[in-house]
């Protein structure tokens, strides 16, 4: 992998008894834009430390274009980061503040004039150079951290969670400007980030990390279509799921017996297993009529629940008690009312099987 | 405005200008007792001069004695904050057993009262076979200034946001530059207001300062009440007058450099 911008290697991490990273690998291709996408506590804020040495792993290597930087002071890395809450310096004016690492460096005068207009007029904030940083609203601020990170040229920007001081409507407004900023520097990114969304919108390739370790690391569509394991499924978007145990597979089809009767998949598994058959929302088709749709999955359920959400509709659907099927449509079918009894189905491809029982 | 707000105003207004009455008086009194021709301390004075303080010149061993006084203050002053911020830094950042204690530790000579602290110093030294009064004089005063040091800093400290050093890190700062290039900026109020607290202390000190003054070497209080002693006219109300003079000019260039209302809030 000669084109790999970051290398992470075996790294692990336990701060005392608590294992924080427990031997992951990463790495990140030229230009790229990768998200590590998990709940708090799952490490990807660590991981994030130890590629800018603000943090030393316990064991593992960091490469960053083939060096290995592993024992590198943080100020040597030419790592750039953009802090959750800034970090903006309070003691100096917006530009004083891009001017800051070019300051560290021997540059002249007039070159780091030159660069921090070059970047601030690359973040739009070139009328607000000269104002202190106390009066920035959380949009400019962070596009000021982001103009300081670039001005340096590093080989790669870390973001920590930079969207989560910004209120939704910014926030988006905010992925789609920072998307066009860093594709305009062209610079590989590492974003690090709790929100499933965000990492959609903007990444490449998303890593999915759960209790210290990266469970699937692919781009946004296969993470959402083909969840490499439960945790991702849950992590990542929703999902209707029904418990069943593994029959016979013939001619390639797996059978699966659940409370709805009997559905197939793909996957191969020992018969007499306990498995979770998923399936995302909207890819789940309704019909009223009495014969059977030509599908390979197919259950009926009455509808119990018409929820709206303003762009699309959420249905519940139950089946004998307490199990509770999601379906997500843009819109709802003609005739169809609470308490109807709707065939629903959807094809092999959609169908995930995950091993063990719904909890 | 209802009449009980109103009775509430009037009421308020009249403790405050009391108190700044009570406070303000006895500066003023010295003030115009030294500018009187009279050698009683008589008000108001019969006629007015300058003459307390022409006489400034030929009181033997002011000079020096003033001298001592600023050497020994500004000494102590910088070193405090040299030694407090350190020691601050410490307090905050790291995590070791027995942080607290050490702490109220450093700042517990502001409990203790001078004579208490001067004696043990006295005997401390004594023992330790120092007996230089200047440098005596230097250490003890050193006690005294360096809680106001470590309280003011310690408590800025607390509000400091370390990303700050980590953002300057990441931008190619060696660690001793982000500290010089972040943290010493972020914390000038807070030196600048514990200076001028430690240095005021030091230049004031009494109680401390009677234990280790000679006859050749004394700070300015010192001087100050032997000559109350010996003649008392209003040359002490002359010096006394321009210290008030030092002291206000203090605090206006600090009004002008940070603002009192922010050296205010940090106590």
């Amino acid at each position: 992998m000669q084109n790999s911008v970051l290398e992470v290697a075996g790294a692990e991490k336990a701060f005392g008894s608590t294992t924080v990273l427990s031997g992951v690998d990463l790495a990140v291709e030229n230009g790229e834009f990768i998200s590590l996408l998990g709940p708090s506590g799952c490490g990807k804020t660590t991981l994030l430390r130890i590629v800018a040495g603000l943090l030393s792993a316990d064991r593992g290597t960091v490469k960053l274009s083939g060096a290995d930087i592993t024992g590198l002071p943080t100020h040597m890395r030419g790592v750039g980061v953009v802090f959750q809450n800034y970090a903006l310096f309070p003691h100096l004016t917006v530009a004083q503040n891009v001017a800051f690492g070019l300051k560290a460096q021997q540059i002249s005068a007039g070159d780091i004039r030159a660069t921090v207009a070059k970047y601030l007029d690359l973040v739009q904030l070139t009328s607000m150079a000269d104002r202190p940083i106390r009066g920035l609203s959380g949009g400019q601020q962070q596009r000021v951290a982001v103009a300081r990170a670039l001005a340096v040229s590093p080989k790669l920007l870390l973001l920590d969670e930079p969207f989560s001081a910004l209120d939704r409507k910014l926030r988006e407004l905010m992925q789609i400007e920072l998307k066009r900023i860093l594709r305009e520097v062209g610079i590989t990114t590492v974003l690090v980030t709790h929100d499933q969304e965000e990492a959609l919108v903007m990444s490449d390739r998303i890593a999915v990390m759960n209790k210290g370790a990266i469970e699937q690391f692919a781009a946004p569509g296969l993470i959402y279509q083909k969840p490499a394991s439960r945790f991702v499924l849950d992590f990542v978007g929703h999902s209707t799921r029904i418990a069943g145990t593994t029959a016979k597979t013939t001619d390639g089809l797996l059978a699966i017996e659940t409370a709805f009767g009997t559905l197939h998949a793909q996957s191969g598994y020992i018969p007499g297993s306990p498995v979770t058959v998923a399936i995302r929302p909207e890819r789940i088709s309704m019909s009223m009529a009495q014969e059977t749709p030509p599908s390979v999955n197919v259950l009926s359920a009455r509808l119990t629940d018409i929820i709206f959400q303003g762009s699309k509709y959420h249905l519940l659907f139950e089946n004998q008690g307490d199990s509770h099927l999601l379906v997500e449509a843009g819109r709802i079918p003609e005739g169809m009312a609470v308490g109807a009894n709707v065939h629903l189905h959807w094809s092999l491809e959609d169908t995930l099987v995950f091993p063990g029982a719904q909890e | 405005m209802t009449a009980t707000e109103r009775i509430w105003t009037f009421v308020t207004c009249l403790v405050a200008t009391l108190v700044v009455v009570f406070l303000a008086t006895p500066l003023v009194v010295t003030i115009l007792t030294s500018f009187g021709s009279s050698s009683l301390f008589t008000l108001p004075p019969p006629s007015w001069s300058v003459r307390w303080y022409q006489r400034l010149t030929s009181v033997r061993g002011l000079g020096s004695t003033l001298l001592v006084s600023v050497e020994i203050a500004a000494l102590s002053t910088f070193s405090s904050i040299v030694i407090g911020g350190l020691a601050s830094i410490a307090l905050v950042r790291g995590r070791f057993p027995g942080r607290t204690a050490i702490g109220t530790f450093l700042t517990s000579p502001l409990m203790l009262p001078g004579l208490v602290i001067g004696i043990a110093l006295l005997q401390a030294f004594r023992f330790a076979g120092l007996r230089d009064v200047w440098t005596s004089l230097l250490l003890a005063h050193m006690i005294v200034t360096l809680p106001y040091a470590v309280r003011t800093i310690y408590s800025s400290l607390l509000l400091f946001d370390f990303t700050l050093v980590e953002a300057a890190r990441t931008l190619g700062c060696s660690p001793m530059q982000a500290y010089i290039r972040v943290l010493i900026p972020a914390l000038a109020p807070a030196f600048i207001t514990s200076g001028i607290f430690a240095f005021l202390a030091s230049m004031d000190n009494y109680a401390v300062s009677i234990f280790f003054t000679d006859a050749w070497t004394k700070t300015l209080p010192i001087m100050m009440l032997n000559l109350a002693e010996e003649q008392p006219d209003p040359t002490i109300a002359a010096i006394s007058s321009l210290l008030i003079g030092l002291v206000l000019i203090f605090l206006i260039i600090c009004d002008r450099a940070i603002g009192l209302r922010r050296i205010v809030d940090q106590h």
